[in-house]
């Protein structure tokens, strides 16, 4: 673990140079921790994969903390006496928490799902039962309001970016980036290969927090029907 | 309920405050005013509270008919608004009557102006917020740039802004300023990143000696460069991870891009270098075309410069307070 400044105003916390479950689980204790034993100036901090970042602000801090040592001094100090406060403890391995995302795969919701069938010689109905399989851990939320991070895609199912992107990929796109997965919360353009969509909201503006999903959680796409696709929907 | 109506749109006019905190681990953008200073003395002005939501205009300000007599405080970039075909001061308190029509009109030095009401635009907040998150299609007025025939709800002034608004502020020539220069070669003050090592050398020495020219491709979101290429001295595996106001990325292009206000909360290309909080209210104020010498400072130096631009400001607003208490005692 170090501690890093990132500007002025905040200060990262770095946890591992790596996409791995158990640096993600390391960041997810530590803010769960946090989250009980705050500072008095700080403002929010934002999870990525190896690292998390902490914003404060200065005059805060150093009002209700030392008046004559700098901020990112005082906020430093802080954490990594955190830090060592928490390894101290007992490990509680947190449970994490599975999110079912029904998807509709194919057909008008899934225009490349041919495509990736073809491309990776695999049956179209073999690339469902690949890509809804696994448990896949969310790492970060970025990009758009409630857009996963997503880690655990089968290797055989990477497939690279589209040629041409789309100008208007539809809420609830699932699609595939490289090593990528992931589901659009909102109409965006992009460059995914898109195979199916879900009839659940990523981004829920009137629930807080306003995103389905959260960093830590597991995911499982399960495959539907359009019908099912539409009664879900009608549903909401 | 007070409120006026939007006239002529102007251009990207919406309703901001400080900012949405305390999401971006959702990812959600914090948003809010581009440059806190003028929205906030505009909010003094007309004895608001700092954070409340104002109105932010880039390039063209709004026309609006006030529907009720209202207090009101134009700040920011240079322009020549009129009150019903008078011209009227900015950085003032100025006092509209029912059925008056302002018109902000074009801005002549800067790039974004602010419009504040006593009481503030009074639209519902979203997650502690009134700014507008385009994207989300949330905050602000319904959670988009003001159209014609729009009617913002004002809230409740202060009790000062109700004494000061008892007659019409004087036009005797006063007004407050935060004495900023947009002209000429703009000298921008930046802490180094952790990554800065990993540029070549030839780029860290561009980056430091060379200008740069903000492009027409700039906008709320951040401001992408033109000038000396930078590179990284080899390839790096970099994962996305937390960027903020002021971060300065080199995508492969090689030409850096400024990420402001409504940056994505995360983002994944090699950071150089990243703006001086006391730096990036001016820096949003530079339209297209300016250009920029960049200034290595230590992170102390930095913190000692914000707080000293806090203590600054907190003077000010006591200067502006004090004034408008002497403008209601000289009523009474």
């Amino acid at each position: 673990m170090k501690i890093e400044p990132f500007g002025e105003l905040a200060v990262r916390v770095i946890f591992g140079d790596r996409i791995d479950p158990v640096i993600q689980q390391k960041i997810n204790q530590f803010t769960a921790f946090f989250d009980r034993h705050p500072f008095g100036g700080f403002i929010e901090y934002v999870p990525a994969y190896t690292n998390v970042v902490f914003y404060y602000d200065p005059r805060q801090v150093i009002a209700y903390g030392k008046k004559d040592l700098p901020a990112q001094q005082q906020v430093v100090d802080y954490l990594l006496g955190l830090l060592e406060r928490m390894a101290e403890r007992k490990k509680q391995e947190k449970s994490r928490r599975t999110v079912h995302i029904p998807v509709c795969y194919g057909g008008d919701f899934g225009p490349d799902l041919r495509e990736v069938a073809d491309i990776h010689n695999l049956s179209v109905d073999e690339v469902i039962a690949k890509h809804s399989e696994p448990e896949y851990l969310v790492y970060m939320l970025g990009f758009a309001p409630g857009f996963p991070f997503l880690g655990g895609l089968p290797e055989e199912l990477a497939t690279p970016r589209r040629a041409a992107p789309r100008v208007k990929i539809a809420a609830g796109s699932v699609g595939i980036a490289g090593r990528q997965t992931g589901a659009y919360p909102l109409d965006s353009p992009g460059g995914w290969q898109i195979i199916g969509r879900t009839p659940l909201p990523l981004f829920t503006p009137d629930t807080d927090p306003p995103t389905l999903l959260m960093a830590g959680d597991l995911v499982k796409f399960d495959p539907i029907t359009e019908q099912e696709y539409k009664r879900t929907k009608e549903r909401r | 309920m007070m409120a006026f109506t939007v006239i002529q749109k102007g251009f990207a006019a919406s309703v901001q405050d400080l900012g949405r905190t305390g999401y971006q681990r959702f990812g959600m953008i914090v948003g809010g005013v581009m440059d806190p200073p003028s929205a906030k003395l505009a909010n003094w002005l007309v004895a608001n509270p700092s954070s409340t939501a104002v109105i932010e205009y880039s390039f063209m300000g709004p026309t609006v008919l006030f529907t009720e007599d209202t207090l009101f405080a134009i700040t920011g970039a240079e322009c020549r608004p009129k009150l019903d075909n008078r011209a009227v001061g900015i950085g003032r308190p100025l006092l509209a009557r029912e059925g008056q029509i302002l018109s902000i009109g074009g801005l002549a030095s800067g790039s974004r102006g602010y419009f504040a009401v006593a009481g503030g635009i009074d639209t519902d907040p979203w997650f502690n917020s009134r700014s507008t998150y385009e994207r989300a299609k949330q905050g602000g007025f319904k959670g988009r740039p003001l159209m014609e025939q729009d009617r913002l709800p004002v809230g409740r002034p202060s009790s000062l802004a109700a004494g000061v608004m008892d007659d019409p502020v004087p036009e005797d020539g006063w007004f407050f300023s935060l004495r900023r220069s947009y002209q000429g070669v703009q000298t921008i003050r930046v802490t180094l990143d952790t990554l800065w090592p990993r540029f070549s050398a030839e780029s860290r020495n561009k980056f430091l000696r060379s200008a740069y020219r903000v492009t027409a491709s700039s906008d709320r979101m951040g401001y992408r460069l033109e000038g000396e290429n930078l590179s990284l001295e080899h390839p790096l595996e970099l994962y996305s991870e937390a960027v903020t106001n002021g971060s300065i990325q080199v995508p492969r292009s090689g030409q850096p891009i400024i990420l402001l206000t409504d940056h994505q909360s995360t983002g994944g290309y090699p950071r150089i270098a990243q703006v001086a909080a006391v730096d990036l209210p001016l820096l949003s104020q530079l339209p297209p075309g300016s250009v920029l010498n960049f200034k290595k400072i230590t992170v102390l130096q930095a913190e000692q410069l914000f707080l000293k631009q806090a203590e600054r400001l907190e003077l000010l607003q006591k200067r502006v307070t004090r004034k408008l208490e002497s403008l209601r005692a000289g009523r009474h």
